[in-house]
């Protein structure tokens, strides 16, 4: 007689790697990635005016509340509340390009933050209410794994600017708690939201974090008559790929690299390591000379698990062929705009010339209408600066030496700054000693 | 590329004029590349077009690209043997990467000559030919293959060159001889990687194919690659006895004999089908060895003009 073993994962187990090492700041955007997703459902012409996100937080609760459509009864018993995304759904037809996908973000996120959670949703049609005391129902013994929703009512009729979501979770885990009391956590959640937030956001939906409003400010990049862009454009498989590099006003390097978009959503930012190709196949690394450059990936596809990010959507899956099939043209767009751009960086432009090349008013919005017209064709990256095109490339050479050999030099050759004394040893060694066929 | 031709007469380098008519005949035999007529051929001319004038009379192709790194266009357009010529004034990293198109129904048949040594920019070139070459392609690469670094840094030189692709390797068993296969090692890791990183969109493979060395004053390497199928496997049969045609990574020494123009045809007139051994007998004043090599390589001996040199 054999003896089994049973192999059901206890509910406390499924949670716990359900949300080992979740960012909390990335289980917040999930969140309200979900509510971008109603946005997205409810205004299919993509103008979010008057639509709304509203997150408040303390050491003793956390709140999301949208006006972005709400949870629809059947989705919410059938799909919303399921571990794993049915296959049963059927894939959203209205042209939408969703965010959420694995069917974990939300369910993740929540047991990420507390042990009790509401939801209340009302959409045109219907609304519920689901309350959920984590630790009741891990200790529910029985291999049960359902919510039950309290007060569902189908068949209403509610008016579009009542729909919405609110999720308020309360019974905080301590980590999060103390987390949400520091000041600087405040800080660095609005910096995040901000950092990855979607091109929604420019279309009217507005964000607010404790009451204030967060400001969101889009990528910009040179257009113009002399600098024009790298774009490409393909299809594979149902998915959009679109590539922009170019430059931008140098500011800080931080801001330099590559942004890789999935479905409008931000997930590589500002990117200077082998993720993006910096360093390898013949590509120099990232150096901050390099400040002026840019570099926009976008994937887009009606079915979201195609796209080439990870679970968590805080990166790309490096070994996705999708992103593998990117990179050489990325490749292409980083070495052509270093080659061009090879007199900037060596600092050998003038002062007029680089003003000119970078002014203010040659910026361009990257939004959904500027990237639709850089990417109608692919082209490579070119910059137009007549009086650079004659100068011989030059290179600078930097070096240390003893203060008193340097004086000795400069007495011997009569000159008077250090400057002077390299270009002149320089000079005098390459007359005398090196070979050229001229 | 880069003007070398003002230092270096390419029409009268001996070697390299086999090498040249080596590659000819195997593009044109090659089971795979019917049709070698519609290829495109992409070169580095030069002031010369030698490569370029064979190819175009030997196989017929009608669409070619010379690449120069210079600014002297009028002497290049000046030089230009044949209207179907396009040249492209810049390197090759921006011609195969901005003026270039690789549609997926026209191969091309691509020899990167470079006359220095290899170094990044000639591998990151390999790495972007890779990346855009179309099944059917051949990729020919030459370059300086001299090891001109002291024991102690080699492994450090080839890390410069190669980066990730470098070969597993240690600093004692890297010297004059082994570095022809070193210097493979590491280009076909870099092709192979990017190769694969293709399959997505196509089921594409890189075999190399040929792989010659020889003196030219400096040791000179070429190798050269087919872009199949998938699971291409080169049926050999028809190219098997076409000198420099291997699959190995191990290159064929090329060795030029060299002839007085009577001797040549006095050769000439005992082949095919004698021995060493016994074209030896009548002709006992030359070298056995060097009989051996002619007899390798006696379809595609150069033919000059002014042989001063060699009487």
């Amino acid at each position: 007689m054999g003896t089994t073993v049973n192999a059901n994962p206890t509910k406390e187990f499924f949670i716990s790697m359900l949300t080992r090492d979740v960012d909390i700041k990335a289980a917040i955007l999930e969140l309200i990635d979900n509510s971008i997703d109603g946005a997205k459902r409810l205004r299919p012409n993509g103008d979010y005016s008057n639509l709304y996100i509203k997150i408040e937080f303390d050491k003793e609760h956390f709140l999301i509340q949208d006006n972005c459509g709400g949870i629809g009864i059947d989705i919410a018993t059938n799909y919303a509340f399921r571990f794993g995304r049915s296959s049963k759904r059927e894939k959203e037809e209205n042209g939408q390009l969703f965010t959420g996908i694995f069917g974990i973000g939300m369910k993740r996120s929540l047991f990420r933050l507390g042990n009790y959670f509401i939801v209340d949703s009302k959409t045109t049609k219907d609304c519920f209410s689901l309350k959920v005391d984590v630790n009741e129902w891990v200790q529910d013994e029985d291999t049960n794994w359902t919510f039950l929703l309290d007060e569902a009512k189908e068949d209403v009729s509610i008016a579009e600017g009542d729909t919405g979501t609110t999720i308020l979770v309360t019974n905080l885990h301590k980590g999060i708690s103390n987390q949400f009391s520091l000041a600087y956590f405040y800080n660095s959640l609005v910096s995040h939201i901000v950092k990855y937030r979607t091109l929604a956001i420019e279309n009217g939906l507005s964000i607010s974090i404790n009451g204030s409003p967060l400001v969101f400010s889009n990528e910009k990049i040179i257009q113009s008559a002399n600098v024009q862009s790298y774009s490409y454009s393909s299809t594979i498989d149902t998915v959009k790929i679109n590539i922009i590099a170019g430059i931008a006003p140098k500011g800080s390097p931080d801001n330099a690299g590559w942004y890789v978009y999935c479905n409008g959503r931000l997930v590589v930012f500002a990117d200077k390591t082998s993720l993006t190709g910096w360093g390898e196949d013949g590509v120099r690394h990232f150096h901050n000379s390099l400040a002026f450059f840019r570099g926009f990936v976008f994937f887009e596809s009606p079915n979201p698990e195609l796209l080439p990010w990870n679970t968590t959507k805080t990166s790309v899956d490096s070994s996705s062929p999708l992103y593998i099939y990117a990179l050489p043209k990325m490749r292409d767009a980083t070495l052509q705009i270093i080659k061009d751009c090879h007199n900037v960086i060596e600092g050998l432009v003038s002062e007029e010339i680089e003003k000119e090349l970078f002014a203010e008013r040659h910026l361009m919005s990257l939004n959904t209408n500027t990237l639709q017209a850089l990417t109608k064709n692919s082209q490579p990256f070119k910059v137009d600066l007549p009086s650079i095109k004659k100068m011989e490339p030059m290179a600078n050479i930097t070096f240390s030496k003893p203060i008193k050999d340097i004086k000795i030099m400069q007495k011997q050759m009569g000159v008077r700054t250090n400057k002077d004394v390299g270009i002149r040893a320089f000079d005098y060694y390459f007359e005398k000693e090196c070979e050229t066929d001229e | 590329m880069s003007d070398s031709g003002r230092a270096i007469n390419y029409s009268s380098r001996p070697a390299k004029g086999v090498e040249r008519k080596l590659i000819c005949e195997l593009v044109n035999k090659f089971p795979k590349s019917l049709n070698i007529n519609k290829y495109r051929y992409i070169g580095f001319g030069s002031f010369y077009f030698a490569d370029f004038i064979l190819f175009h009379n030997q196989l017929n192709i009608d669409k070619m690209i010379s690449i120069e790194h210079s600014e002297q266009e009028e002497r290049y357009n000046f030089n230009k043997p044949y209207k179907c010529i396009d040249i492209l004034f810049c390197d090759a990293q921006d011609a195969l990467s901005r003026y270039l198109d690789f549609p997926a129904d026209a191969p091309d048949f691509m020899w990167l000559d470079y006359d220095y040594e290899l170094n990044r920019d000639i591998v990151s070139d390999l790495i972007t030919a890779s990346q855009k070459l179309v099944k059917g392609s051949f990729l020919f690469v030459s370059f300086n293959g001299s090891l001109k670094v002291d024991l102690g840094k080699r492994v450090e030189y080839l890390k410069e060159i190669f980066g990730d692709y470098i070969p597993s390797i240690q600093e004692k068993d890297i010297d004059k001889d082994t570095i022809s296969q070193i210097f493979y090692q590491g280009i076909d890791n870099a092709i192979q990687k990017n190769i694969t990183n293709r399959q997505l969109v196509d089921r594409i493979s890189a075999k190399s194919i040929f792989f010659i060395k020889y003196r030219d004053g400096a040791p000179m390497l070429t190798i050269g690659y087919y872009f199949g199928d998938e699971d291409t496997t080169i049926e050999m049969d028809e190219i098997a006895d076409l000198p420099g045609v291997t699959v190995s990574g191990t290159p064929i020494n090329l060795k030029i004999p060299c002839f007085t123009k009577s001797e040549i045809r006095e050769l000439n007139k005992l082949l095919p089908g004698s021995s060493a051994e016994e074209i030896k007998e009548t002709l006992s004043y030359l070298e056995l060895e060097d009989i051996r090599k002619y007899i390798g390589l006696y379809k595609y001996y150069p033919n000059y003009i002014d042989a001063a040199h060699y009487t």
